[in-house]
């Protein structure tokens, strides 16, 4: 890298010099965030050059497990491993200890380290959520944020990145997460901890990442919903928050429930539908009676119906004639 | 089209989806004239059915619904709980005048007796208008003897005639059920499993399946005097089984095509026993069994005293 040292940023961190081209900041590829919230799926940072010859570590963190509304994202940073202790300059901690407007200072740092350091995002709207975890085989969301934290991986290796290290913030038991990528990514040295986002600093700045794309994409969300003027008063969005549960009474309608804002596989969400919405039953559901099990035994005496049986035409047409309309 | 109907209290639907032929809405030509939904009297079952009469009764529809559990319908800016969808399709309107000349021929032995004196039902009071039915008067001699004294035409119930026009009918819904490629034999068809033999349905099948479309719209005792006519054999009804099982039915009882009994023959028995031995087993062999008891002993009735 024989560039010409470059003017050091305003914060005053120790940083390496700046390439001639710099790749599209985070800032401005987060705008796509405020455009289509729900629709920004996977995308990512150009690789810095440094990073596709380098041995890289590579850090994976979510923002947005709990809440009941909004999108969960998911976030990868990486950077080579001999500057893991420039990033560390950098400051960057645990997103949770710090607040909104350190967390955007904090993401200024990094993008303005994009020289060193990548990063990639995948949002998963609400409604995705939703009908992973409600649709017919269940996939629960722990087995969602383990494969979008694969996709994410998988996609910095394809885009060049010579990832050698992952950390990774833990979902469920650490020991087995951590079995499941180190069989997905057999090259790779894997390790998975609880509370990583404050053990190494690449998970850190996954951390920020994901925690400000969340903030942009939570700020920005287009309610696809013609609802006039709806109100964004909605507290933290965490079920717990007796704001958010007043601003899910306040829009639950009872023929089409919630938003697609809201995640409809949330307790509280279901909780409420079942309690004010139209009750409604789906053909997987609450089956009246288990079919494999014996038939009654005052089936046998009843009355056998005199009756024919429809012809199979009709029977497998499920079309039956009409006694009135 | 859907029609709108309310009855908010009880349940019934607010609205119906139907599929019908134009001819079943045409409006009507004089203002009396409505097409009109009106129950019936089931050829086949003998209980209430709706059918439908189209403006001025020239045409009888029935009316069937398709109808499975867990659907609704969104209906504009409505939700419709019912989800049916109903089908109005034209009928014959000789399989329902038949019911009533079956039922003249066994009450009046056999009596040559005006139309309009037979088809009368007291429990449906529009049962007349089958009569107004256009073509009814032309082909009611596929079904009757006719006599005409006078001015006036009088109708007995022909069984004879009745096999050969119902013949016909089988024979139109065969060729019916071949144009339409509707699998009528008794197996199911799976696209994944490929069979030693080669699957077509026989012309048996054919009949007998149109056999029992058309014995949908007749009364039960003229269904197996038509199975006698078409020369197919009877077949035993399987055994009623408890209502609360669903089970596809099928015209024909499944028979097993391959004969794997032979496979069970003695020798299977002596080649287990020749069977080489697990290793478990092997070292089970091995122990040293002597001074020790079958374990049948212990079960023995009388205990032996032993000394």
């Amino acid at each position: 890298m024989g560039v010409p040292p470059v003017t050091p940023i305003s914060q005053g961190a120790v940083r390496g010099p700046l390439p001639s081209q710099t790749p599209p900041s985070p800032a401005m590829a987060l705008a796509r965030l405020e455009r289509d919230p729900a629709g920004a799926g996977r995308f990512g940072s150009a690789v810095p050059p440094p990073c596709r010859h380098r041995p890289c570590a590579l850090g994976v963190d979510e923002a947005g497990r709990g809440p009941v509304l909004g999108p969960m994202v998911y976030g990868i940073c990486y950077c080579p491993v001999e500057k893991l202790e420039e990033l560390e300059a950098l400051g960057v901690a645990d997103s949770k200890t710090l607040s909104e407007g350190e967390r955007e200072r904090r993401f200024g740092l990094l993008e303005a380290a994009s020289d060193i350091l990548g990063w990639a995002l995948h949002v998963l709207p609400p409604d995705h959520i939703s009908a992973c975890m409600q649709q017919r085989a269940k996939y629960n969301l722990n087995e969602l944020s383990h494969d979008t934290a694969v996709g994410l991986i998988q996609f910095a290796l394809d885009s060049g990145v010579q990832v050698a290290e992952v950390f990774v913030d833990t979902v469920g038991p650490a020991e087995k997460y951590e079995a499941k990528l180190r069989q997905r990514f057999p090259g790779l040295e894997v390790t998975v901890r609880p509370k990583a986002d404050g053990l190494f600093p690449v998970v850190s700045a996954a951390s920020i990442c994901a925690k400000v794309a969340r903030d942009r994409a939570v700020k920005h969300w287009k309610f696809v919903e013609d609802l006039e003027d709806i109100d964004r008063d909605y507290g933290s969005g965490y079920p717990n928050d007796p704001k958010t549960k007043e601003w899910l009474r306040r829009h639950l309608e009872p023929v089409f429930g919630f938003p697609q804002f809201v995640r409809f596989s949330w307790g509280t969400a279901q909780e409420l539908l079942q309690r004010r919405g139209v009750p409604i039953k789906w053909a997987d559901e609450d089956p009246k009676q288990d079919p494999t099990a014996p038939p009654s035994v005052l089936s046998y005496f009843a009355r056998t119906p005199a009756r024919r049986p429809p012809h199979r035409f009709f029977h497998e047409r499920s079309l039956r004639p009409l006694a009135e309309l | 089209m859907h029609g709108a109907k309310q009855h908010p209290a009880d349940g019934h639907p607010g609205q119906w989806v139907l599929i019908a032929p134009e001819s079943a809405t045409d409006p009507p030509k004089t203002p009396d004239s409505e097409p009109l939904f009106t129950k019936l009297r089931n050829p086949s079952t003998g209980e209430a059915t709706l059918y439908l009469f189209n403006s001025g009764a020239q045409q009888l529809f029935e009316v069937k619904a398709f109808h499975e559990e867990y659907r609704s319908w969104f209906i504009g800016q409505t939700v419709q709980q019912d989800g049916r969808l109903l089908f109005v399709t034209p009928m014959d309107p000789l399989f329902l005048i038949l019911y009533y000349l079956i039922k003249a021929n066994k009450e009046q032995q056999g009596k040559f007796q005006p139309l309009d004196q037979v088809v009368l039902d007291s429990e449906y009071p529009s049962c007349p208008l089958l009569l107004k039915c256009a073509d009814v008067k032309q082909y009611i001699h596929h079904v009757a003897e006719e006599k005409e004294i006078g001015s006036q035409k009088f109708h007995k119930y022909s069984q004879e005639k009745t096999l050969k026009w119902l013949k016909k009918k089988v024979n139109q819904t065969v060729k019916a059920l071949k144009s339409n490629n509707i699998s009528v034999g008794e197996r199911v068809h799976a696209a994944t499993y490929i069979s030693g033999k080669q699957i077509t349905d026989t012309k048996e099948d054919y009949v007998r399946y149109a056999h029992g479309l058309i014995s949908e719209y007749i009364p039960e005792d003229l269904s197996k005097e038509l199975l006698k006519y078409l020369g197919l054999p009877e077949l035993r009804s399987p055994a009623p089984e408890p209502p609360l099982k669903k089970r596809k039915l099928s015209d024909v009882p499944v028979e097993a095509e391959e004969d794997y009994t032979k496979f069970n023959s003695s020798n299977l028995k002596t080649k287990k026993a020749n069977s080489k031995m697990s290793a478990a087993q092997k070292a089970l062999a091995k122990v040293d069994k002597s001074g020790m008891k079958s374990i049948s002993t212990f079960f023995s009735s009388k205990p032996k005293a032993s000394k």
